[in-house]
């Protein structure tokens, strides 16, 4: 016990080894910086930067010309940038750029040569494989796609060699792409006549249609209601006039009262007027309809003067028996 | 003369921890994502575990016996390799440190993992409860944190081993028989050991919290 009634401590350490405090942070120093070269080892980007830093090296990247850039690049941002990019990374690789492709990832392989590329290796395995890619489920490359790589690699993996260098290519295939669907602006479009349009769909069935699933125009179609729907009728999708871009009157009862209503349509595009009682002079009165394109009319109402009226106001008039 | 300075309990965890973070890399490295995933709740049992035992645990397990000041932590390690320190019991003030660094990155790397996904059909346990985008970024996360992981784990092995080396305190021993040499401790610092069935319920606590989650 020592004199203040503390039990005493045992004695401090004594330096009594064979391996001294400077021997051992020695022996931890030299580990450290193995353990530091092979960690850096697996940073190849970041002795990237520092040679370039250091203008030891050019800047890695590829001509926005060459092959990679025109040809292969596309390859892996379909398939493949989804993974492995800045955000994900998966498996350290990153295909999102050339300079990203050369840092090779985890497997720490040069991915720009042919001989065993692990790259082409996984992308070659059966879909199913444990190890494919892009895995299971995803889409997944072509067998030409894959020959592209194939022979971008056989010819150095290079981010300089442009598409005349590789004559063997087959040509870049025409992509064709469909705008989305902006689903929130159609509905925003047929918004304000949306009740009118509710209303006589429900009064007058299929006679009322939008012309697409995409689109706020309509469509007025007599044909279920057949020979009731006469001019008294046309009169009650006034509301909806604004929008209507093609009519189908033929074979109802409408006659030349009917042309008050069909002159205030200013989107209709296509009028069928066959089979009705609408006379010559009525039908006239349609050239005045600036978006109007065509005409379907009895043939009978087709004359030399009606036709030439309609040819000058760039209108199709069709004649159907 | 011999005494018991690490309960059972304290041992299981700490070399139960070292093969479960061993498993939790060589299960992700093999792309063995489900039991990655059991690695991960497994570590998270462990961690809850010794977070209860470091309250209720033996006097040596307990935060409040070997959380110090920083600075007298940092006082210690320089006294250290001047071969002018006292021994100590349970944790040195530098290594009480280091089971708070050690307990906060794991900590971390669990949580991460929970919050994180592979975009092939696995999504950690809580990662329905944030954006794919902040997902996506703790899957990051957990990535990087590894390195730090393995960061720590290093120099908590150059610590152990100037003990077992340098200072002939053979800390891995220790560890393993939970003894240590009388002339090795503190005499100021008496253990206390905590009943074996306090170990019990903080474990089924921890494990029934990590399979909670898990399913």
């Amino acid at each position: 016990m020592s004199a203040q009634g503390k039990p005493a401590e045992h004695l401090s350490y004594q330096a009594t080894s064979y391996i001294t405090v400077k021997r051992y942070f020695f022996g931890v120093l030299i580990l450290s910086l193995i353990w530091g070269v092979l960690f850096l080892k697996g940073k190849p980007e970041w002795l990237q930067v520092a040679a370039e830093s250091l203008h030891l090296t050019p800047v890695l990247k590829a001509q926005t010309d060459s092959f990679y850039e025109q040809r292969i690049d596309p390859i892996f941002e379909q398939y493949c940038a989804a993974c492995h990019n800045d955000n994900k990374q998966k498996g350290k690789l990153r295909l999102d750029s050339f300079r990203q492709l050369n840092f090779s990832g985890k497997s720490e392989t040069n991915l720009t040569v042919a001989e065993n590329n692990l790259l082409l290796e996984r992308m070659s395995l059966p879909a199913e494989h444990r190890l494919a890619m892009p895995p299971y489920g995803r889409e997944r490359h072509s067998d030409t796609d894959l020959a592209l790589i194939k022979l971008w690699l056989d010819k150095g993996g290079s981010g300089q060699l442009t598409e005349v260098d590789f004559p063997e290519a087959p040509p870049k295939a025409k992509k064709i792409s469909f705008e989305p669907i902006d689903w929130q602006a159609i509905e925003k479009a047929r918004a304000p006549l949306a009740q009118e349009v509710q209303h006589l769909q429900q009064e007058y069935g299929f006679s009322l249609q939008y012309q697409a699933r995409t689109s706020a125009d309509l469509i007025l179609n007599s044909f279920v209601i057949g020979n009731r729907f006469n001019d008294q009728l046309l009169t009650e999708f006034a509301s909806v006039k604004s929008k209507l871009v093609e009519v189908n009157l033929y074979q109802s009862a409408i006659s030349d009262l009917s042309m008050r209503f069909l002159l205030t349509c200013q989107q209709l595009k296509e009028l069928n007027i066959a089979g009705t009682k609408i006379s010559a002079e009525g039908l006239i009165q349609l050239v005045s309809l600036a978006s109007l394109e065509k005409v379907l009319v009895d043939k009978t109402l087709i004359t030399p003067s009606v036709q030439a009226k309609f040819e000058q106001a760039s209108i199709t008039l069709v004649g159907v028996k | 003369m011999q005494i018991k300075v690490w309960d059972l309990a304290t041992r299981l965890f700490h070399w139960v921890l070292v093969l479960n973070i061993f498993l939790a890399w060589y299960t992700i490295e093999n792309r063995m994502i489900e039991l990655h995933e059991i690695a991960g709740h497994s570590l998270l049992a462990l961690l809850v575990f010794r977070v209860l035992w470091g309250v209720i645990g033996s006097s040596t397990a307990r935060f409040t016996q070997f959380i110090k000041y920083p600075r007298v932590a940092i006082r210690y390690l320089i006294n250290s390799v001047k071969f002018s320190t006292p021994h100590s019991t349970g944790h040195n003030p530098a290594g009480g440190w280091m089971v708070i660094v050690m307990l906060v990155i794991l900590g971390f790397q669990v949580i991460s993992g929970m919050l994180s996904n592979n975009d092939l059909g696995f999504s950690g346990a809580l990662s329905d409860y944030v954006s794919k985008g902040m997902s996506d970024t703790f899957t990051q996360l957990h990535s990087l944190s590894f390195d730090f992981i393995l960061f720590i784990v290093w120099i908590h092995l150059v610590a152990v081993f100037f003990y077992v080396l340098v200072k002939k305190d053979n800390l891995v021993k220790a560890m393993f028989s939970g003894d240590k040499n009388i002339e090795q401790t503190s005499q100021s610092e008496k253990v206390k050991l905590a009943p074996q069935y306090f170990a019990l319920i903080c474990l089924g606590c921890s494990v029934s919290l990590a399979y909670w989650l898990w399913v």
